[in-house]
Protein backbone atom coordinates (compact mmCIF):
# COMPACT_ATOMS: atom_id res chain seq x y z
CA UNK A 1 0.00 0.00 0.00
CA UNK A 2 1.42 3.49 -0.68
CA UNK A 3 -0.72 4.95 2.62
CA UNK A 4 2.56 5.66 4.30
CA UNK A 5 4.88 6.59 1.78
CA UNK A 6 1.93 9.34 0.60
CA UNK A 7 1.47 11.06 4.21
CA UNK A 8 -2.28 8.99 4.92
CA UNK A 9 -1.70 9.54 8.38
CA UNK A 10 -1.62 13.21 8.49
CA UNK A 11 -5.38 13.21 6.66
CA UNK A 12 -8.42 12.19 7.60
CA UNK A 13 -12.33 11.95 7.12
CA UNK A 14 -13.13 11.34 3.42
CA UNK A 15 -9.90 12.66 1.99
CA UNK A 16 -8.08 9.40 3.64
CA UNK A 17 -11.17 7.09 2.58
CA UNK A 18 -10.63 8.15 -0.79
CA UNK A 19 -6.79 7.86 -0.93
CA UNK A 20 -7.64 4.18 1.65
CA UNK A 21 -10.03 3.06 -1.69
CA UNK A 22 -7.89 4.19 -4.73
CA UNK A 23 -4.56 2.55 -2.95
CA UNK A 24 -6.69 -0.73 -2.24
CA UNK A 25 -7.75 -1.15 -6.17
CA UNK A 26 -4.16 -0.07 -7.68
CA UNK A 27 -2.97 -2.75 -5.34
CA UNK A 28 -5.72 -5.46 -6.42
CA UNK A 29 -4.92 -4.55 -10.33
CA UNK A 30 -1.22 -4.70 -9.70
CA UNK A 31 -1.63 -8.12 -7.94
CA UNK A 32 -2.46 -9.55 -11.00
CA UNK A 33 0.22 -9.18 -12.91
CA UNK A 34 2.61 -10.68 -9.98
CA UNK A 35 5.63 -12.95 -11.38
CA UNK A 36 4.56 -12.70 -14.62
CA UNK A 37 7.12 -12.39 -17.95
CA UNK A 38 6.97 -9.63 -20.59
CA UNK A 39 5.65 -12.24 -22.93
CA UNK A 40 2.89 -13.41 -20.66
CA UNK A 41 1.87 -9.96 -19.86
CA UNK A 42 1.75 -8.92 -23.47
CA UNK A 43 -0.80 -12.60 -24.11
CA UNK A 44 -4.60 -12.47 -24.33
CA UNK A 45 -5.76 -15.38 -23.29
CA UNK A 46 -9.52 -15.19 -22.89
CA UNK A 47 -12.41 -13.96 -25.83
CA UNK A 48 -11.66 -10.57 -24.68
CA UNK A 49 -8.54 -8.69 -26.76
CA UNK A 50 -7.25 -7.27 -23.44
CA UNK A 51 -4.21 -8.24 -21.81
CA UNK A 52 -2.25 -7.51 -18.38
CA UNK A 53 0.17 -5.09 -19.71
CA UNK A 54 -2.22 -3.72 -21.88
CA UNK A 55 -4.74 -3.13 -19.21
CA UNK A 56 -2.01 -1.27 -16.59
CA UNK A 57 -1.03 1.62 -19.39
CA UNK A 58 -4.59 1.85 -20.26
CA UNK A 59 -5.24 2.37 -16.41
CA UNK A 60 -2.51 4.54 -16.23
CA UNK A 61 -3.72 7.07 -19.11
CA UNK A 62 -7.16 7.26 -17.94
CA UNK A 63 -6.13 8.38 -14.17
CA UNK A 64 -3.85 10.66 -15.70
CA UNK A 65 -6.17 11.96 -18.15
CA UNK A 66 -8.85 12.64 -15.37
CA UNK A 67 -6.31 14.10 -13.15
CA UNK A 68 -5.66 16.40 -16.17
CA UNK A 69 -9.33 17.22 -16.14
CA UNK A 70 -9.25 18.21 -12.47
CA UNK A 71 -6.10 20.51 -12.56
CA UNK A 72 -6.54 21.97 -16.06
CA UNK A 73 -10.70 21.45 -17.29
CA UNK A 74 -12.32 19.23 -19.51
CA UNK A 75 -10.06 20.96 -22.82
CA UNK A 76 -6.81 19.07 -21.15
CA UNK A 77 -8.55 15.92 -20.60
CA UNK A 78 -7.43 13.93 -24.25
CA UNK A 79 -4.28 14.95 -24.03
CA UNK A 80 -4.03 16.38 -27.43
CA UNK A 81 -5.41 19.36 -28.26
CA UNK A 82 -8.83 17.81 -29.30
CA UNK A 83 -12.44 16.76 -27.35
CA UNK A 84 -13.29 13.58 -28.74
CA UNK A 85 -16.04 14.64 -31.03
CA UNK A 86 -12.65 16.13 -33.50
CA UNK A 87 -10.68 12.39 -32.88
CA UNK A 88 -10.35 10.93 -36.75
CA UNK A 89 -9.58 7.76 -37.51
CA UNK A 90 -5.74 8.01 -36.87
CA UNK A 91 -6.31 9.41 -33.38
CA UNK A 92 -8.49 6.19 -32.24
CA UNK A 93 -5.70 3.71 -33.99
CA UNK A 94 -3.17 6.08 -31.76
CA UNK A 95 -5.43 5.09 -27.98
CA UNK A 96 -6.28 1.47 -29.65
CA UNK A 97 -2.18 1.17 -29.09
CA UNK A 98 -2.56 2.03 -25.84
CA UNK A 99 -4.35 -1.41 -24.73
CA UNK A 100 -1.20 -3.61 -25.37
CA UNK A 101 2.74 -3.53 -24.80
CA UNK A 102 4.14 -2.18 -28.05
CA UNK A 103 7.67 -3.22 -29.05
CA UNK A 104 10.02 -2.05 -26.55
CA UNK A 105 7.58 -1.87 -23.50
CA UNK A 106 7.87 -3.90 -20.30
CA UNK A 107 5.90 -4.82 -17.57
CA UNK A 108 8.78 -3.54 -15.28
CA UNK A 109 8.59 -0.03 -17.43
CA UNK A 110 4.71 0.29 -17.56
CA UNK A 111 3.84 -0.52 -13.71
CA UNK A 112 6.87 1.97 -13.08
CA UNK A 113 4.76 4.77 -14.91
CA UNK A 114 1.91 3.74 -13.14
CA UNK A 115 3.25 3.91 -9.88
CA UNK A 116 4.74 8.02 -10.65
CA UNK A 117 0.94 9.01 -12.30
CA UNK A 118 -0.49 7.20 -8.61
CA UNK A 119 1.87 9.33 -6.39
CA UNK A 120 0.66 12.48 -8.27
CA UNK A 121 -3.03 11.85 -7.80
CA UNK A 122 -2.48 10.73 -4.44
CA UNK A 123 -0.81 14.37 -3.99
CA UNK A 124 -3.39 16.12 -5.39
CA UNK A 125 -6.71 14.16 -3.67
CA UNK A 126 -4.36 15.51 -0.41
CA UNK A 127 -5.40 19.24 -1.48
CA UNK A 128 -7.64 19.67 -3.86
CA UNK A 129 -11.33 21.24 -3.42
CA UNK A 130 -13.23 17.88 -3.80
CA UNK A 131 -16.64 20.05 -4.57
CA UNK A 132 -14.80 21.66 -7.02
CA UNK A 133 -16.93 21.07 -10.81
CA UNK A 134 -16.26 21.21 -14.10
CA UNK A 135 -18.22 20.22 -17.23
CA UNK A 136 -17.23 17.01 -18.34
CA UNK A 137 -15.78 17.28 -21.93
CA UNK A 138 -17.81 16.63 -25.12
CA UNK A 139 -17.97 13.11 -26.25
CA UNK A 140 -20.19 10.79 -27.36
CA UNK A 141 -19.99 8.69 -24.49
CA UNK A 142 -20.61 12.06 -22.04
CA UNK A 143 -24.29 13.02 -21.41
CA UNK A 144 -24.00 16.60 -22.73
CA UNK A 145 -24.76 19.56 -20.19
CA UNK A 146 -23.07 17.23 -16.94
CA UNK A 147 -20.66 18.82 -14.77
CA UNK A 148 -18.60 16.41 -12.11
CA UNK A 149 -17.09 17.26 -9.15
CA UNK A 150 -13.72 16.52 -8.46
CA UNK A 151 -14.95 13.54 -6.11
CA UNK A 152 -17.01 12.51 -8.76
CA UNK A 153 -13.82 11.98 -10.54
CA UNK A 154 -12.17 10.40 -8.30
CA UNK A 155 -14.52 7.95 -7.29
CA UNK A 156 -15.18 7.34 -11.02
CA UNK A 157 -11.25 6.56 -11.16
CA UNK A 158 -11.95 3.99 -8.05
CA UNK A 159 -14.56 2.19 -9.58
CA UNK A 160 -13.12 2.22 -13.03
CA UNK A 161 -9.69 0.56 -12.01
CA UNK A 162 -12.00 -2.02 -9.81
CA UNK A 163 -13.66 -2.87 -13.32
CA UNK A 164 -10.23 -2.88 -14.64
CA UNK A 165 -8.63 -5.43 -12.13
CA UNK A 166 -11.96 -7.21 -12.75
CA UNK A 167 -10.86 -8.18 -16.29
CA UNK A 168 -7.12 -8.85 -14.91
CA UNK A 169 -8.49 -11.38 -12.30
CA UNK A 170 -10.23 -13.34 -15.25
CA UNK A 171 -7.40 -12.72 -17.47
CA UNK A 172 -4.46 -14.11 -14.73
CA UNK A 173 -6.33 -17.20 -14.03
CA UNK A 174 -6.79 -18.06 -17.77
CA UNK A 175 -3.07 -17.61 -18.32
CA UNK A 176 -1.54 -19.68 -15.56
CA UNK A 177 -4.98 -20.36 -13.22
CA UNK A 178 -3.40 -18.25 -10.62
CA UNK A 179 -6.90 -16.45 -8.62
CA UNK A 180 -6.34 -13.50 -7.01
CA UNK A 181 -9.39 -13.99 -4.86
CA UNK A 182 -10.18 -16.86 -2.24
CA UNK B 1 -31.83 6.99 -10.40
CA UNK B 2 -33.42 7.24 -6.79
CA UNK B 3 -33.82 10.95 -4.98
CA UNK B 4 -29.82 12.07 -6.68
CA UNK B 5 -31.70 15.44 -7.84
CA UNK B 6 -33.09 16.57 -4.91
CA UNK B 7 -29.49 15.41 -2.81
CA UNK B 8 -25.86 17.53 -3.75
CA UNK B 9 -22.48 17.20 -3.09
CA UNK B 10 -20.66 14.41 -1.13
CA UNK B 11 -24.19 12.38 -0.97
CA UNK B 12 -25.00 12.91 -4.92
CA UNK B 13 -21.67 11.81 -5.90
CA UNK B 14 -21.37 8.49 -4.77
CA UNK B 15 -24.82 8.01 -5.37
CA UNK B 16 -23.80 8.73 -8.93
CA UNK B 17 -21.63 6.49 -8.53
CA UNK B 18 -23.09 3.69 -7.45
CA UNK B 19 -26.24 3.39 -9.81
CA UNK B 20 -23.72 3.90 -12.36
CA UNK B 21 -21.71 0.54 -11.36
CA UNK B 22 -25.02 -1.58 -10.57
CA UNK B 23 -25.93 -0.56 -13.90
CA UNK B 24 -22.29 -2.11 -15.85
CA UNK B 25 -23.25 -5.26 -13.44
CA UNK B 26 -26.90 -5.43 -14.45
CA UNK B 27 -25.95 -4.39 -18.09
CA UNK B 28 -23.66 -7.93 -18.56
CA UNK B 29 -26.80 -9.82 -18.26
CA UNK B 30 -29.57 -8.58 -20.82
CA UNK B 31 -30.92 -10.76 -22.91
CA UNK B 32 -29.32 -13.84 -20.87
CA UNK B 33 -31.23 -16.75 -20.73
CA UNK B 34 -31.14 -18.73 -17.12
CA UNK B 35 -28.89 -21.07 -18.23
CA UNK B 36 -26.92 -18.86 -19.45
CA UNK B 37 -26.54 -16.58 -16.42
CA UNK B 38 -25.92 -20.08 -14.10
CA UNK B 39 -23.04 -21.26 -16.93
CA UNK B 40 -19.35 -20.60 -15.76
CA UNK B 41 -17.69 -20.05 -19.30
CA UNK B 42 -14.45 -19.04 -18.43
CA UNK B 43 -11.24 -20.44 -16.61
CA UNK B 44 -12.83 -18.74 -13.17
CA UNK B 45 -15.73 -20.25 -11.49
CA UNK B 46 -17.83 -17.51 -11.25
CA UNK B 47 -21.06 -17.37 -13.13
CA UNK B 48 -23.33 -13.98 -13.89
CA UNK B 49 -26.01 -15.22 -12.18
CA UNK B 50 -23.73 -15.89 -9.02
CA UNK B 51 -22.36 -12.26 -9.15
CA UNK B 52 -25.56 -10.83 -9.03
CA UNK B 53 -26.29 -12.75 -5.56
CA UNK B 54 -22.85 -11.94 -4.48
CA UNK B 55 -22.96 -8.13 -4.86
CA UNK B 56 -26.63 -8.38 -3.87
CA UNK B 57 -25.23 -9.41 -0.14
CA UNK B 58 -22.13 -7.98 -0.19
CA UNK B 59 -23.81 -4.17 -0.85
CA UNK B 60 -26.28 -5.32 2.62
CA UNK B 61 -23.29 -5.95 4.55
CA UNK B 62 -22.02 -2.50 3.37
CA UNK B 63 -18.52 -4.01 2.45
CA UNK B 64 -14.96 -1.61 2.46
CA UNK B 65 -15.94 1.13 -0.13
CA UNK B 66 -18.75 0.42 -1.47
CA UNK B 67 -18.16 1.35 -5.24
CA UNK B 68 -15.25 -1.23 -5.47
CA UNK B 69 -16.30 -3.78 -5.31
CA UNK B 70 -19.89 -3.47 -8.06
CA UNK B 71 -16.86 -2.33 -10.26
CA UNK B 72 -14.42 -4.90 -9.94
CA UNK B 73 -17.54 -7.73 -9.94
CA UNK B 74 -18.51 -6.08 -13.29
CA UNK B 75 -15.16 -6.51 -14.60
CA UNK B 76 -15.31 -10.17 -14.20
CA UNK B 77 -18.84 -9.94 -15.60
CA UNK B 78 -17.71 -8.60 -18.37
CA UNK B 79 -15.47 -11.25 -19.46
CA UNK B 80 -17.80 -13.73 -18.83
CA UNK B 81 -20.17 -12.14 -20.80
CA UNK B 82 -18.03 -11.77 -23.96
CA UNK B 83 -16.84 -15.30 -23.24
CA UNK B 84 -20.76 -16.73 -23.43
CA UNK B 85 -21.94 -14.96 -26.76
CA UNK B 86 -19.27 -12.62 -27.49
CA UNK B 87 -21.24 -9.23 -26.34
CA UNK B 88 -19.10 -6.51 -25.06
CA UNK B 89 -19.62 -4.30 -22.21
CA UNK B 90 -16.93 -1.70 -23.47
CA UNK B 91 -16.72 -0.19 -26.84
Amino acid sequence: MTSTETGTPTLSGERADLLDALGKQRFFLRFTTRDLTDEQAKQSPTVSTLSLGGLIKHVTDTEQAWVRFIEDGPDAMTGNGKDWTEWTEEDYAEREKTFALQPGETLAGVLARYEEVARHTDELIATVDLDLSQPLPDAPWFPPGTCWSARRVLVHIVAETAQHSGHADIIREALDGAKSMG
Amino acid sequence: MTNTATLSGERADLLDSLTQQRFFLRNTTRGLTDEQVAAAPTASSLCLGGLIKHLTHGEQQWVDFILAGPAQHAGHADIIRETLDGAKSMA
